[in-house]
């Protein structure tokens, strides 16, 4: 086994190795790559002029692309005339296809032609801490040198911290004074911050071998919600309760649902919500939204204290969070999300307070926390529980910490649900003999439910 | 930006490459077989495990031309020769392609690591197979201008189809001649950056060996090879040697300044006699020179090779041939007990003063000038064998003019090459003509190659004197040298010498290979002759026959798609003329308003009365 500065020392050079091949990416055109590579093969057999002609296939090669260099160096500081503007959504969702635009005006004199576009995203490289702490998630089929240099994982870390992949396109001829709209499309490959950097236009040399870039700065910043999923219902929210300066959202206490808005479809929507003409007129899916009127209080609380190697139960764990708060506010007129990151939270929910959007945008920010235990989310939720009508527990494990802090809920009255998020089913589930999994055990669970991250969508739906 | 495919770029390549590296027939093979998938409706179902054993195919070949080409030893360098054959050897990735059913080749056919990727990316491989054969092509002539004639033209030809099209043609086609140009001289460049690099090279190698015909040697030249264990020659004999066996292979009688040298030395033409022996040894030379001096036993009668007027002598019986291939193989029959007894010349007597002086007092000493021969020789023989011991570690390098001094008067202890100077210097002093005479001890047997091993190490020098009417041989060296040298091998030399023997046989197999090439059909055809045929008759059963999707007839094309087809020509049309592309959910005809081209607008309801039907 290799000592660990031998993996530092390949550490460091990951980003030599990343800025360089995404120089050639960037800057060579397909035939260009083809070129260099057919280039370097036959100065291999052409070095000994004697023994074969090969040479002057080389020799050709390197005069294209020498010229080729010349003539990028030297138009790189000709920026061609262009106005580029970015038109986005406020929001998108983690692992569905964001669309937008990207407007771009020809502001010279004649026409622009064989350009291409790549919107950018602000990507930070990964620290050796971070390096250090990740999982490969494909480590099976890792060769041992893969395994142990761990490149793949700086990749996918790379991947995460920019937060999605972007595809170049090419750009039709823009004659003068024209403007077009590009249609783009990212996938968010995770959720929180998406911080677009900046428009680069490529622009080809006459040889089409080699591009020169240009940079329109257009940095903003969009939320990447988590990703939801239909939930079946929970068992009543209990009795409505008492609630501090309640006057006002008593004025709103009634069962019928009131029309808010339009908004495009997100994954787990209701699909009796579609608005299918404007749907028909967008072509993509829009939902209207409603703001409900009835009014109960009730928690939902997330469990963050997880290890680095569990993140993956972590983000299910978040996304059955984000569907339930779509959910519940149908249902209920308050919702409290409470977690622990770094200090204890609460955003409450409801009407007159926020939308559920809000909560969403919470729960895109939310991350794990390594250090410290279920006691401080227990002090946290029993200081507000008078004015609770119920609580749901999204928990990462079903040990005994947790059982406790269900089982002091439930001693002041309150009725719990517990939904358990990890790949392997709880002891208290395991034993049990019900078909349906739900176990309604020892009277201090009023609901338990064991969730698997690779099951996520089959077992939110229960009925 | 996608690599298009320029049409005909693959037939100008194979017949290009066929043409230059006169593989014509073979060219028009691949290229008929490439012509007929355009004809032929035959289509193989290739799933990515058929790919893959497509590439492995290639493979295989790649590895069989490989073992082929360096088994052989042909005029031309083994890379060059798979280089000429790059396109047959990679001909089974095109057919798979171009007999499939339309796909393209994923790259985890090519790549190993990729193929346990689910969706590997792909490759239409006709652009790069021809690219691979004008590489190919390179491999013919090295002067020849026609090769970068071709290729500019092919080039020329792929740049012109993929061009961004943002610079006015002249400027184009000014930028690829400046090209040309360019790279004209950067061949001619080339060219004459390696003949300087040769001549620099040549320079450097003489100062390094500035004799490589031993016309003189220097104390301290057998001491270097000393320090490796490098199998140098395998000596078979026909009866076990109970002593070691010294072979000659250079004599020299002048001395000079630590340095010795031959007087006279004419190599002229010389014809060995093949006359028998009591004794006889076969002696395989494993060094790839241009010439070599032959080793000889002492009392050689004959000598037997392949050679044919190639072999030079000078007059003190160093034998020279010349132009030797990469493995020379030699039979001698000699006799020991039968010496030379061509007569001494003055040389052969001959001190510098300053040596003769230096001489003097362990003359004196000895009491050489008042012995007679025999009995010089034996009192010579006796004082290095009571007072000098063998050693190679001479400390610290002293004054070159110094070092026979030092070794008999005050350190006492040196290599084979002191005591032999010594040797031969003592006893001209005694007026007894000498020689210093170099070659290699043969004692290690190899019991596994059942020969005698003589490495580096077992380089030796030693003295012949003249003494009652003939040269004999003195070695007054200490016996344990060989043992001392021995004992300066690594940890690791039986495993380099398991290694050096496999190299030896296979440089010895690939020689005999070449010097009796196979005439008719090899024997390894016959072996995969059913192989082929089973394969063959394999692949035609696993055909499927399909509507040809590059047949000419428009009719017989994709048959559920003319409708759309028109309409997507006029799409591309208008795109092609610098519209922007149509929105989403936007209808072709909206767009057409859209973009104020309604003259097209009869074509589009045209595409929709044929799509779904009605007014």
């Amino acid at each position: 086994m290799m000592p660990c500065s031998f993996r530092r020392l390949f550490f460091r050079q990951f980003s030599l190795v990343y800025r360089i091949s995404f120089w050639f990416s960037r800057h060579l055109s397909p035939l260009g790559h083809f070129l260099l590579g057919l280039l370097m093969v036959s100065a291999a057999f052409g070095a000994n002029t004697h023994a074969a002609a090969a040479y002057q296939l080389s020799a050709l090669l390197a005069a294209l692309f020498c010229l080729a260099l010349l003539w990028s160096f030297f138009s790189r500081r000709a920026t061609p005339p262009l106005s580029v503007e970015r038109l986005t959504p406020t929001y998108g969702t983690m692992g569905e296809p964001m669309r937008y635009q990207i407007a771009i005006i020809n502001t010279g004199t004649s026409t622009e032609r064989g350009l291409s576009l790549l919107d950018c995203l602000d990507v930070r490289f990964p620290n050796w801490k971070e390096f250090s702490a990740s999982v490969d998630s494909d480590k099976e089929h890792r060769n041992p040198f893969d395994r142990y240099v761990g490149f793949h994982r700086w990749q996918e870390l790379m991947r995460m911290n920019r937060g999605a992949s972007m595809a170049e396109k090419t750009l039709p001829d823009l004659p003068p004074g024209l403007r077009i709209t590009v249609e783009m499309e990212l996938t968010p490959l995770r959720r929180g911050r998406l911080r677009f950097d900046r428009v680069c236009i490529y622009r080809p040399e006459p040889f089409g071998l080699l591009r020169t870039r240009h940079t329109f700065p257009l940095p903003k910043v969009r939320c990447v919600l988590p990703r939801c999923h239909p939930v079946s219902p929970l068992p009543p929210a209990g009795s409505r309760s008492y609630q501090h300066g309640g006057v006002a959202l008593a004025n709103a206490v009634g069962e019928s649902e009131e029309f808010l808005s339009l908004r495009e479809f997100r994954h787990g929507d209701v699909p009796r919500n579609i608005h299918w003409r404007s749907s028909a007129k967008l072509g993509r899916l829009v939902v209207k939204e409603f703001q409900d009127e009835y009014f109960v209080r009730r928690a939902l609380v997330l469990d963050t204290f997880c290890v680095p190697s569990r993140t993956e139960e972590f983000e299910a764990a978040v996304s059955v969070a984000a569907s339930l708060a779509i959910r519940e506010p149908q249902r209920d007129s308050l919702l409290d999300l409470l977690f622990i990151e770094q200090q204890a939270h609460c955003f409450t929910a409801g009407r007159g307070l926020s939308e559920t959007v809000g909560m969403l945008e919470v729960l895109a920010g939310v991350q794990p926390i390594a250090q410290g235990t279920i006691e401080l989310l227990t002090q946290h939720v029993l200081q507000g529980a008078s004015a609770l009508s119920s609580v749901v527990c999204v928990l990462l494990a079903w040990d005994q910490p947790r059982k406790n802090f269900v089982e002091s809920l439930h001693a002041i009255g309150l009725p719990v649900s517990v939904l358990v998020v990890q790949e392997q089913p709880p002891d208290t589930i395991q034993e049990s003999t019900e078909a349906d999994s739900v176990l309604k055990t020892e009277s201090v669970l009023s609901y338990l439910r064991h969730i698997r991250p690779s099951h996520l969508a089959d077992d939110l739906q229960w009925n | 930006m996608e690599l298009k495919y320029p049409a005909l770029s693959l037939p100008l390549a194979l017949l290009f490459w066929g043409w230059q590296s006169e593989m014509l027939p073979l060219a028009a093979v691949i290229l008929i077989l490439a012509i007929l998938s355009l004809k032929t409706p035959w289509r193989w179902e290739m799933g990515m495990a058929e790919f893959h054993r497509v590439g492995d195919l290639a493979t295989v070949l790649f590895g069989f031309a490989i073992v082929y080409f360096y088994s052989t030893d042909g005029d031309t360098p083994p890379i060059y020769q798979i280089l000429r054959w790059l396109p047959v050897l990679s001909s089974p990735l095109l057919f798979g392609q171009i007999y499939s059913m339309g796909q393209l080749l994923p790259l985890s056919s090519l790549f190993y690591s990729m193929r346990r990727y689910a969706n590997p990316s792909k490759l239409d491989i006709r652009l790069p197979y021809a690219f691979l054969c004008i590489l190919s092509a390179g491999s013919g002539n090295p002067d020849d201008q026609s090769y970068y004639i071709g290729v500019t033209a092919f080039v020329l030809w792929v740049l012109w189809f993929n061009r961004p099209k943002r610079q006015p043609l002249i400027v184009w086609l000014l930028c690829f001649a400046l090209a040309v140009i360019l790279g004209y001289g950067i061949q001619t460049g080339h060219v004459k950056l390696q003949a300087e690099a040769e001549e620099w090279a040549a320079d450097w190698f003489t100062a390094w060996e500035p004799d490589p015909f031993k016309a003189r040697t220097a104390i301290g030249d057998r001491g270097n090879l000393k320090l490796s264990s490098r199998v140098l020659l395998k000596v078979y004999s026909d009866q076990p040697l109970h002593h070691p066996l010294l072979l000659k292979e250079a004599t020299y009688d002048r001395y000079s300044d630590q340095h010795w040298y031959v007087s006279n030395a004419l190599f002229l033409p010389y014809t060995p006699s093949q006359q028998n022996g009591p004794y006889q040894i076969t002696v395989l030379h494993l060094l790839a020179q241009h010439s070599v001096l032959l080793a000889m036993p002492s009392g050689m009668s004959g000598v037997d090779g392949p050679w044919q007027n190639d072999l030079l002598r000078n007059r003190l019986g160093t034998i020279k041939w010349m132009e030797t291939p990469p493995v020379t193989r030699y039979r001698v029959a000699y006799d020991p007990n039968v010496k030379d007894s061509t007569g001494p010349t003055t040389f052969d007597t001959q001190l510098p003063q300053e040596t003769s002086e230096m001489l003097a007092p362990l003359a004196r000493d000895l009491n050489l000038r008042r012995l007679q021969p025999e009995q010089a020789v034996a009192t010579i023989a006796d004082f290095f064998a009571t007072h000098f011991a063998y050693s190679l570690d001479l400390g610290k390098p002293r004054n070159s003019g110094e070092a026979l001094r030092d070794f008999l008067y005050r350190r006492h202890a040196g290599h084979c090459e002191y005591f032999a100077t010594a040797t031969t210097l003592l006893l001209r002093t005694a007026a007894i003509p000498a020689r210093y005479v170099v070659g290699y001890s043969v004692q290690e047997f190899d019991w596994d190659g059942k020969a005698y091993l003589v490495r580096k190490r077992h380089a030796h020098a030693w003295t012949e004197a003249y003494v009652n009417g003939a040269w004999q041989t003195l070695d007054n060296t200490p016996t344990r040298w060989a043992e001392e040298e021995a004992k300066a091998d690594p940890w690791w030399q039986p495993v380099a010498d398991v290694w050096s023997s496999w190299a030896i046989a296979i440089k010895v197999w690939r020689w005999e290979r070449g010097q009796h090439p196979q005439q008719g059909f090899p024997w390894w055809g016959w072996l995969m002759l059913p192989l082929g045929v089973w394969l063959g008759w394999r692949l035609y059963r696993s055909r499927k026959k399909v509507a040809n999707p590059l047949s000419t007839d428009p009719s017989s094309r994709l048959p559920d798609q003319p409708k759309d087809l028109e309409y997507s020509r006029l799409e591309q049309k208008i795109l092609a003329s610098g519209h922007p592309p149509r929105n989403p959910g936007e209808t072709p005809l909206r767009w057409l308003r859209r973009l104020g081209l309604e003259i097209h607008e009869q074509e589009v309801l045209e595409f929709y009365r044929r799509r779904y039907g009605g007014e």
